[in-house]
C-alpha cells in the first residue's frame, strides 16, 4: 500500500491539510496540489495511482483537468474521484461524462472518502488484468455474456436484449455512477433517438425482473444509476 | 404580367423571406451561444440548418419551377434569378451559422477565456446588422439600405484582419488557451464569410432594383408614345 | 352512351338557365328597392360608418394601451393589425406594414411558424422562446411567451390567426436570480461546513490516540477559523435582510452628515489589506461636501467597495476614493487599476452571491454579499450605485447620494460652504 501514489487537488487549504492527513494515515504516498494547471503538471511528469480532484478550482476548474487527462493517452487510465459540493449534479454527471470515475459530495466524512477511494482502486486493479472478463459477479447477481445469461440469487432471469446491456454495464463496474448518457451511449452504440426518460423505464423493468436483488440498481438523484456493491 | 405569375412572385418573396429569417436568427443564435457559453442553442442552431436545407431545396425548385412554366421576362426575370442567387448565398450563411454553433460546443467545453482575443461582440453585432440590412434591402427594394451593407462590410473585414495579430499573440502568452483559441479564429473566419454573402445578397438587390427602375422608364415611354 | 352524356349536359344546360333567370329577376327587384330607398341606405350607412370607425377607435385604443404585443393576419398572411406593443417587439412599422404578407415583416421564424399552423390547422398554440431585437445586446435576449388562436368572423368562418407576445424577460430573469441564491448559498455554506466536518471527524477517528497534539490543534484551529467564515456569511446575510426591512422605513429625515470623516474612516477599515499588496488608497473629498445619508451604512458600502478594489488589484497600484457633486447629487467614486470586469458580468454583479470568478473570490475570502450590500444600503437612501469597467483596465463604482444644499445657497460651486 505504501507505494500507492495519490494526487490531492483543492485548492480551499484547511480542506487541504486534512485530507492530506487522513490519506497519509491511510499509508498512501500523497502529493498535493492547489490549481488545475499544478495538477495537470504533476500527473503529466509522474502519473499518480489516482487523483482527489476538487472540481471549484481558481482558473482552470476541476472539469477542464478531468478533461484534459482523460483526452490524453498516458493520463487516461489515472482513476478520478471528484469533490463536489450538493447541488451541483449537473458538474457531476459533466465530471462522470468526462471519465471521472467517482464522486463525493461535500461535507463528506473522511472515513466513507477512504472508502470510496479504496474501492475506485480495487477497481483500477481488476481492469489491468488481461483479457475482458466475460462473466460478471456482483452482490447477488450474476451475468454471463458467452451465455447471454442473467442470474439473480441463483434463478435464471429472462431479459430482453436491451435489459440484458443494461444489467452488463451496470455490474461491470459495481459502485460506479453512469449517467443516464452514459447508459444512453452503452446499450445503443449511440444509435437511435433514446430519451433519458427511456433508460429510467428500463431500469424499472429490469428491478422487477431482478426481484429482491433488484434493490441494488439504486437511483442517484440527478445524475444516474449504479450498482451498489455490498 | 399574368397573375398566375405575379402570384408566383409574390410566393418567391415570401419562401425566400422566411429562410431570410431564419439564417438571420440562426447566426444571432451561434453567436450567442459562443458568447453565453450555451450548448443547448448551440444544438438547436444545428438543428435549424437541417430546416434551412430543405428550405433552401424547396425554393430552389420553385424558382426552376416558375422559370420553367412561366417563362418570365425583363424584371420577373431578373427577379427569380436574384432569389435563385440569394437562395444559395443564404443556404451558404446557415451553413456557417452551423460551423460557428459547432465551435460554441467545442468552446464550452474548454475554460473561459479571460478576456477574447478579438472584439467578437462588435464584429457579430456589425456581421448581423449587415445581413439584417440586406434582407431589409431584399423586401423593400431599397437600394440606400442594400449600399449601407457593402460600407459596413469594410468594418468587418478590418476586425477580421487584425484578429490574426491578436490570436497569434494571444497563443504565445498563453500556449494553454491554444485549442480555444483556434476555435476564435475560426469564428471570425465564418463571420467573414458571412458578411461577403450578405454583400452578395445586397449586390443581387441593387441589380434588381436597379432594373426596376429601368423598366419603369421604359413603361413610362412606352406610355407617352402611344398618346 | 353518348345520348346519355348529351342529356346530362342538356339538363345541366336547362338547370343553369333557370338559376340565372331566377337570379336575373331577384336582381331586377333588388334594384329597383335600392332605387326607392336610396336617399334613407345612404344615411343608414353614414351612421354605421361613423360607429363603425368610432368602434374601431376605441379598439384600437384598447390594444394600443396592452403591455402584450398583439398581430392579427389574414387568411393568406397578410397582417391585418398590430398593436404598439407588437410594432415595438418586431421591429415594425405599423404603418407601412400593414397588407403585407407577414414572411417579408415578422422578422422570427417561431412567430411565423405558429401563425402559419394556426391558419392552416385551426389549432391554438402556446410556446417560449428567445426574440432577439436587433442591435441590442447578444448576452441577455428578450424571452417570450406566445399564444396563437385563429380568428374567426361572425359566423364562424375562419378569417385569420392572431398572436399575443408576452415579454416574460424578466420574470425569468427573476426566477434564475432566485434559483441562483439557493445554490449558492448551499455551496458558499458547505465549504466551512465542509472543512470542519472533515476536522472534527478526523479527531474523533482518532481511537489509538496516535494524534500528535500539535495536529489537533491544528485541526482545531481549522474548526474556529470555518466557523467564523461561516459566521461572516450569516452576518452579511442578516444585515442584508435588516438593510431591506429599513429600505422604506426610515428614506425620509435623513441627516445632511459630513462625507470625508465616512471615507476615512471606510479607507481605515481597508488599510492593513491595502499595505499588504502595497495599494496606495487615495481620498479625494471637498471636507464641507455633506450628504443625506446614515453615516454608518454608507461607511459599511465603500468599505465593501474599497475592499473588493484591493482584492482584485495588482501589487503597487492605486485605489481612488473620490467624493463631489453632480448636480444634485452627492456621488462617491471607489476607481481601481485591477482586472475589470466582463461586460456579461456587468448586469448581474450586484446579485446575492453573483460571482465573476467564484473560486477566486473564494480564495480572496469574499462572502459574495458585498457588492448586493453595497446596492441595497443605496436602495435604503433611495439613491443609487453605477459602475464602470473595461476589462484590463479598471473599474469604477459609484454611489450616487442626494446631495444637501444648504438652504441659503443657490446652485454650482458658491453653493459650497468655507471649510470647516
Amino acid at each position: 500500500m505504501a507505494d500507492t501514489s495519490i494526487l490531492l487537488v483543492e485548492d480551499e487549504r484547511d480542506l487541504l491539510e486534512l485530507l492530506k492527513y487522513n490519506l497519509d494515515r491511510e499509508g498512501y504516498a500523497v502529493r498535493t496540489a492547489e490549481t488545475g494547471e499544478e495538477a495537470l503538471k504533476q500527473v503529466r511528469s509522474d502519473p499518480p495511482d489516482l487523483i482527489l480532484l476538487d472540481l471549484m478550482l481558481p482558473a482552470m476548474d476541476g472539469l477542464e483537468v478531468c478533461r484534459s487527462l482523460k483526452s490524453r493517452d498516458a493520463t487516461a487510465d489515472v482513476p478520478v474521484i471528484m469533490l463536489t459540493a450538493k447541488g451541483e449534479e449537473s458538474d457531476i454527471v459533466r465530471g462522470l461524462e468526462l471519465g471521472a470515475d467517482d464522486y463525493v459530495t461535500k461535507p463528506f466524512s473522511p472515513r466513507v472518502l477512504m472508502a470510496r477511494i479504496q474501492a475506485v482502486l480495487r477497481r483500477a486493479e481488476a481492469m489491468t488484468v488481461p483479457g475482458p472478463t466475460r462473466v460478471h459477479e456482483a452482490g447477488r447477481v450474476h451475468v454471463d455474456l458467452d451465455r447471454h445469461e442473467a442470474s439473480a440469487d441463483g434463478q435464471a432471469v429472462d431479459l430482453t436484449a436491451t435489459e440484458f446491456k443494461l444489467l452488463t454495464l451496470l455490474v461491470s463496474k459495481p459502485g460506479r455512477v453512469f449517467t443516464r448518457q452514459q447508459i444512453i451511449e452503452s446499450i445503443h452504440e449511440g444509435f437511435a433517438a433514446v430519451t433519458d426518460r427511456s433508460v429510467d423505464v428500463q431500469v424499472v423493468a429490469l428491478r422487477r425482473k431482478l426481484g429482491h436483488a433488484g434493490k441494488s440498481i439504486e437511483t442517484i438523484r440527478g445524475v444516474g444509476y449504479r450498482f451498489r456493491e455490498d | 404580367m399574368s397573375i398566375f405569375l405575379e402570384r408566383q412572385v409574390e410566393k418567391l418573396k415570401k419562401q425566400v423571406m422566411s429562410l431570410g429569417t431564419r439564417c438571420e436568427e440562426s447566426v444571432r443564435d451561434a453567436v450567442a451561444a459562443v458568447l453565453r457559453r450555451d450548448v443547448a442553442l448551440a444544438e438547436r442552431v444545428i438543428e435549424n440548418d437541417k430546416q434551412i436545407d430543405l428550405e433552401e431545396v424547396d425554393l430552389e425548385e420553385e424558382c426552376l419551377h416558375t422559370l420553367a412554366l412561366n417563362q418570365p421576362v425583363a424584371f420577373d426575370l431578373r427577379y427569380v434569378i436574384a432569389v435563385l442567387k440569394i437562395n444559395n448565398d443564404l443556404e451558404r450563411i446557415g451553413d456557417h451559422a452551423k460551423n460557428i454553433a459547432q465551435q460554441a460546443i467545442a468552446l464550452a467545453d474548454e475554460a473561459e477565456l479571460d478576456e477574447m482575443p478579438y472584439d467578437l461582440r462588435t464584429m457579430s453585432q456589425n456581421v448581423i446588422e449587415m445581413l439584417h440590412l440586406a434582407l431589409d434591402a431584399l423586401v423593400q427594394l431599397d437600394t440606400d439600405k442594400a449600399r449601407q451593407v457593402r460600407k459596413k462590410d469594410d468594418t468587418v473585414d478590418t476586425i477580421n484582419a487584425e484578429m490574426y495579430d491578436a490570436v497569434i499573440a494571444a497563443m504565445r502568452r498563453d500556449p494553454h488557451r491554444m485549442e480555444q483559441l483556434v476555435h476564435f479564429m475560426s469564428i471570425s473566419k465564418q463571420l467573414e464569410r458571412i458578411a461577403d454573402h450578405a454583400c452578395n445578397i445586397s449586390k443581387d438587390v441593387l441589380y434588381m432594383a436597379e432594373g426596376e427602375i429601368l423598366r419603369h422608364m421604359r413603361l413610362r415611354r412606352g406610355a407617352a408614345k402611344a398618346t | 352512351m353518348t345520348t346519355w352524356v348529351l342529356s346530362i349536359l342538356l339538363a345541366a344546360a336547362l338547370i343553369a338557365l333557370a338559376v340565372l333567370a331566377v337570379a336575373h329577376r331577384r336582381q331586377l327587384r333588388l334594384l329597383r328597392t335600392l332605387r326607392r330607398s336610396d336617399q334613407q341606405l345612404t344615411t343608414q350607412l353614414r351612421q354605421r360608418l361613423v360607429s363603425e370607425s368610432a368602434r374601431r377607435n376605441e379598439l384600437e385604443a384598447l390594444l394600443g394601451s396592452m403591455a402584450e404585443g398583439v398581430v392579427a393576419v389574414d387568411s393568406s398572411g397578410g397582417l391585418l393589425n398590430l398593436n404598439r406593443a407588437a410594432a415595438a417587439m418586431l421591429r415594425l412599422d405599423r404603418n407601412r406594414t400593414l397588407g403585407q404578407p407577414m414572411q417579408e415583416n415578422i422578422r422570427n421564424s417561431r412567430v411565423q411558424e405558429m401563425l402559419s399552423t394556426t391558419l392552416t390547422e385551426g389549432a391554438a398554440l402556446q410556446d417560449e422562446f428567445e426574440l432577439a431585437i436587433p442591435g441590442e445586446s447578444l448576452d441577455r435576449p428578450h424571452v417570450i411567451q406566445a399564444q396563437t388562436a385563429p380568428l374567426h368572423d361572425g359566423d364562424g368562418e375562419r378569417i385569420g390567426a392572431l398572436a399575443v407576445l408576452h415579454d416574460v424577460t424578466q420574470v425569468r430573469r427573476l426566477e434564475s436570480v432566485r434559483r441562483d441564491f439557493v445554490a449558492n448559498v448551499s455551496h458558499e455554506v458547505k465549504t466551512p461546513v465542509a472543512a470542519i466536518k472533515a476536522a472534527v471527524e478526523t479527531l474523533l477517528d482518532d481511537h489509538a490516540g496516535t494524534m500528535s497534539r500539535d495536529d489537533a490543534v491544528r485541526f482545531l484551529r481549522i474548526v474556529v477559523r470555518q466557523a467564523d467564515r461561516l459566521d461572516a456569511i450569516v452576518e452579511d446575510l442578516l444585515a442584508l435582510a435588516r438593510i431591506e426591512q429599513s429600505e422604506l422605513a426610515d428614506a425620509e429625515g435623513m441627516e445632511a452628515e459630513a462625507v470625508a470623516p465616512v471615507l476615512r474612516s471606510a479607507v481605515e477599515t481597508c488599510q492593513a489589506k491595502a499595505d499588504e499588496k502595497q495599494i496606495a488608497v487615495r481620498i479625494e473629498c471637498d471636507p464641507a461636501l455633506r450628504a443625506h445619508m446614515r453615516t454608518n451604512l454608507i461607511e459599511q458600502a465603500v468599505v465593501n467597495l474599497v475592499d473588493n478594489a484591493v482584492k482584485y488589484s495588482p501589487e503597487q497600484t492605486t485605489v481612488r476614493v473620490h467624493a463631489f457633486t453632480e448636480g444634485d447629487d452627492a456621488v462617491i467614486a471607489v476607481t481601481d487599476q485591477g482586472r475589470g470586469i466582463e461586460p456579461v458580468h456587468l448586469e448581474r454583479i450586484f446579485e446575492r452571491f453573483y460571482r465573476t470568478d467564484r473560486a477566486r473570490s473564494r480564495m480572496l475570502g469574499g462572502t459574495g454579499l458585498g457588492l448586493s450590500i453595497v446596492k441595497h444600503v443605496m436602495e435604503a437612501h433611495r439613491g443609487r450605485v453605477s459602475v464602470d469597467s473595461k476589462p484590463g483596465t479598471g473599474s469604477t463604482f459609484r454611489l450616487h447620494l442626494g446631495a444637501a444644499s444648504d438652504g441659503h445657497a443657490a446652485a454650482g460651486s458658491a453653493a459650497i460652504p468655507p471649510a470647516a
